[in-house]
């Protein structure tokens, strides 16, 4: 199905003349407010019928700006001026509040990245769409609720009967976005704009929903703008692209175009700085420090530094008993990075907090340097503290508002370890060793951008000299050309300071490049670990190739277009094809998913077995190698 | 980005702090500062009221229910009294009043939300139990029987117009601090060994600080009107040391024919109590975006 002529298998719509105007005609786009620099500055972008437009950029480039200007969304403050700006034929400029409502729903929608604010919490799923149905459409009774039963079945909601009598909060996080796509389809727009749809999502289901948006526009011959910030997602589901760089388009052409041959530097850094799983994490020459992964001495020489042995975590939320974290064992090398990867959901964030003593295992003991560190407390569980620090997600939150950063950084050191001069001299030091200028320790975080907080966040990690950080997510909040920079740093510091991490991430191509060994995390169980590159070469169980694979390749000539197999290495689109033998909870909680599932995978939990030098997988039917390479290739 | 602009580190990039910030106040704060100068401008003219006035509080000065006059401005009571003098007088016991019980609302309430918040656990369980036993009781119901069963000195009304308070703040506080203890940088305080008390006061503290503004306002401007409802019902502020609530009491036998009598006290009492309520509302707009 890679159809680029589209009006070739339109099933919807019929044809009629105005249809063969471009849908969306901007040209030399210019919004600002007040007296500030304009955010987005002379944008042209033309958007056919059936036509799939990636609009890719960073924070702050105007992507969404655009797409709010389109719907005439943007406040009254703002300020548009344009040589052209028609949508659907309707000239937004001069467009009354009734054209615009008119336009909007029956013209236009809008699918955004968090489906649960696009739904309403209080109304069934089906009512929700058949109000749409009913306004646009003006169906009524039976024919209104086929239209919804239709509309559902399309975007791929299974059992469209029972979804549709469902709350929004029912459906999972996929289905949640699936059911607003329904919604924004709902009054058969001529365009659908979508502001990072998938952004929120894991990768395998991020995958469903590209390729849910390659179909609709297929069968509907809708035109999609489609926004995302990840090359991955654009490459994969774009027919052209435009790059946007603070405000203006820097390059737009095919996607094969802009993403092989890119002719700007800038889209070129963009697509040099986003790590992926097409190319090898880059390396440099042995005898050089080396950038990333694969660090130092023969991995047989090192020692257990942390180790964790059978801990599980067990949550009690309203009387049911949740187990994030189930008997997982796992040791952490001195000097190694440790990639912890898994979905959302998958117990990563949970291990962290137990592995920093920030929460205590339900069972199992954690060590470190042999002296077991689960029950401590006090003044020795302090002690510990030092030798273990962690750096989260949000650079935001992890600073105090309210507190001096220098202040921040300086708050690991204890007071009976380090004077105040030193103290000072200390926190110069670290920032400067951060990359940031050593006098601005007494500002306050929010005058810093995002990747500089997380500098600081950094530098605070380490002012206690700490072997071990745990680094919880440490780039997702970051652009890629900050999150290369944030990786080099770390890389740096690692080999300065002999650090040992334990990296956590759902980003699969961050976790490959910054690796020694990866641990695959699937409903709370460790399912996989191994080396980093034998892993991501050849990962032996179901889950670690299903992810993998779900991974979009920022080639856009390795499209993923059937619902089977990846191009990638294996994988499994569909989802399971095994009939579940009893109704219980399987014992292998990937089994409902896997394609290799049978009835031993209901019956006995796999444990973690040897599957090749270096490599442990808890499947009872491992892939094959043979069959990777076959599979790599069809 | 939240920050529509962050600062470029750099040496061209120095921060313009604020350095006229009382101007800057004025200017954000609208509300807030017309609160301010309503409310010192009241409490300035109660403290001083020996200063300016030409008589004492129980002076007889001239003949009983003068109307207003250039020389009693708010004429005078039944016995003859100068009532500007009475009622700026009765400001500095119902004012104080309210403020100290405020204030110690805010002391007792807030130490209970930080301790609950940040401990959670079975002493935010028993904590919240007692606050909610203490609410359970109607607010005036529960100062009536206080003040009977003690004598009505100032201290017991005190007291009690702060136990009312203390469960309001209880909760905000604990509310906030619930939120902020899964926060990022108070977690990444737990991993670097920071002792309990040392995160209560250098990060949940300040970030509840706005909070805790607004509910202080709010507070007083209720325990005026609790303190003066109790005065009036004669278990408040005892004759003959005047408070706005039994001036009003005082002042119902001759609401008729001296009308400026019942309505000093009670213009007072809106005056203060929507200065604090201006205070209150003037903070809780900022405060959102503080934190």
């Amino acid at each position: 199905m890679t159809s680029t002529t589209p009006s070739a298998t339109t099933l919807g719509r019929p044809e009629d003349p105005a249809a063969r105007l471009p849908l969306l005609d901007i040209r030399n786009l210019t919004v600002g407010y007040g007296e500030a620099a304009p955010s987005v500055q002379g944008v042209t972008l033309r958007v056919e019928p059936g036509e799939i437009v990636g609009l890719i950029g960073e924070s702050g480039s105007g992507k969404s700006t655009v797409a709010m200007a389109a719907l005439g969304l943007l406040p009254r403050s703002a300020r548009i001026e344009a040589e052209r700006f028609d949508v659907c034929g309707v000239d937004i400029r001069s467009a009354s509040t009734r054209e615009l409502n008119t336009l909007r729903g029956s013209s236009v929608a809008m699918v955004f990245q968090d489906a649960m604010g696009a739904l309403d919490p209080c109304m069934r799923v089906g009512a929700q769409i058949a109000e749409v149905v009913k306004r646009h459409q003006r169906l009524r009774g039976a024919a209104c609720r086929n239209e919804v039963l239709e509309l559902m079945a399309r975007v791929g909601l299974p059992n469209p009967e029972t979804r549709a009598r469902q709350y929004p909060h029912q459906l999972s996080g996929g289905l949640r976005q699936r059911a607003a796509i329904a919604l924004a389809l709902a009054g058969k727009p001529r365009i659908l704009l979508a502001d990072e749809p998938t952004t929120a999502l894991d990768v395998t289901v991020q995958a469903g929903i590209l390729r849910l948006f390659r179909r609709i526009r297929d069968e509907l011959n809708v035109a999609i703008v489609l926004i995302s910030h990840d090359m991955g997602v654009i490459a994969q589901t774009a027919d052209r692209v435009a790059v946007m760089l603070d405000g203006s388009v820097v390059e737009q052409g095919s996607v094969e175009q802009v993403l092989l041959s890119p002719e700007t530097p800038y889209t070129r850094k963009l697509l040099e700085s986003a790590p992926s799983l097409d190319t090898e994490p880059a390396r440099t020459e042995a005898g050089d420090a080396p950038v990333t992964g694969q660090h130092g001495s023969d991995p047989e020489r090192r020692t257990d530094l942390m180790t964790v042995t059978g801990v599980t975590r067990r949550f009690r939320v309203k009387g049911r008993h949740i187990t994030a974290v189930s008997d997982v064992s796992l040791s952490v090398k001195r000097g190694e990075v440790l990639g912890i990867v898994g979905e959302s959901g998958s117990g990563k964030s949970t291990l962290a907090k137990l592995l920093v003593h920030l929460d205590k295992p339900s069972a199992g003991t954690l060590a470190m340097d042999g002296l077991d560190y689960t029950r401590l407390r006090g003044a020795r569980a302090r002690r510990f503290r030092d030798a273990v620090q962690m750096v989260f997600q949000h650079p935001a939150g992890s600073l105090n508002p309210r507190l001096k950063v220098g202040t921040s950084i300086r708050e690991p050191m204890r007071a009976s370890k380090v004077s105040r001069g030193d103290g000072e001299d200390r926190v110069r030091g670290l920032l400067r060793e951060v990359g940031l200028p050593e006098g601005c320790g007494d500002r306050l975080p929010h005058e810093f951008s995002g990747g500089q907080k997380q500098r600081i966040a950094i530098a605070r990690a380490l002012s206690s000299s700490p072997d071990v950080v745990i680094l919880d997510e440490p780039t997702s909040a970051l652009d890629v050309s900050v999150q290369a920079q944030v990786l080099d740093l770390l890389d740096r510091l690692r080999s300065q300071h002999d650090l040992t991490y334990v990296f956590i991430s759902h980003n699969l191509a961050v976790v490959r490049q910054v690796s020694d060994r990866v641990a695959v995390m699937y409903a709370g169980r460790v399912v996989e670990v191994g080396d980093c590159a034998t892993i991501f070469a050849n990962p032996q169980h179901w889950y670690t190739r299903t992810l993998i694979a779900a991974v979009p390749s920022t080639d856009p000539r390795h499209r993923n277009d059937g619902e089977g197999e990846a191009p990638r290495v294996g994988g499994s689109g569909a989802a399971g094809n095994a009939t579940p033998p009893t109704d219980n909870a399987p014992a292998c909680a990937f089994a409902t998913r896997c394609p290799r599932a049978e009835a031993r995978c209901w019956a006995e939990a796999p444990t973690l077995t040897e599957v090749g030098p270096g490599q442990q997988a808890a499947c009872h039917f491992p892939a094959a190698r043979g069959a990777v390479a076959e599979q790599g290739g069809s | 980005m939240t920050h529509a602009a962050p600062v470029r580190v750099g040496p061209e990039a120095v921060p313009n702090r604020q350095r006229h910030w009382f101007a800057a106040f004025l200017r954000t704060r609208r509300e807030a500062s017309a609160g301010i100068l309503l409310l010192v401008t009241l409490v300035v003219l109660s403290m001083t009221v020996h200063l300016w006035a030409d008589y004492t509080p129980s002076e007889v000065a001239g003949a009983p229910f003068s109307p207003p006059s250039a020389q009693h401005l708010l004429g005078t009571d039944d016995l003859g009294r100068d009532y500007l003098v009475r009622l700026m007088t009765a400001g500095q016991t119902s004012l104080g009043i309210a403020f100290f019980a405020a204030a110690l609302a805010l002391l007792v309430g807030s130490a209970i939300g930080i301790a609950a918040g940040l401990r959670g656990g079975w002493l935010d369980s028993w904590l919240m139990a007692g606050i909610d036993l203490v609410l359970s009781f109607p607010s005036l119901l529960l100062a009536l029987s206080a003040v009977t069963v003690f004598n009505p000195t100032k201290t017991i009304l005190v007291l009690v117009l702060a136990l009312i308070a203390v469960p309001q703040f209880a909760r905000v506080v604990r509310a906030k601090c619930l939120e902020l203890r899964e926060r990022e940088f108070v977690l990444s305080a737990r991993v670097s060994g920071v002792p309990d008390p040392v995160i209560a006061v250098k990060h949940l503290l300040p970030n509840v600080l706005p909070l805790m503004t607004v509910q202080f306002a709010n507070t007083a401007a209720i325990a005026i009107l609790i303190e003066s409802s109790l005065s009036y019902l004669g278990l408040g502020v005892q004759p003959p040391d005047p408070s706005w609530g039994n001036m009003i009491y005082a002042a119902q036998s001759y609401m008729i024919e001296c009308p400026w009598l019942p309505l000093g006290p009670a213009g007072a009492l809106l005056l203060a109590s929507f200065a604090w309520g201006l205070i209150g509302e003037g903070f809780s707009g900022g405060s959102r975006s503080l934190i």
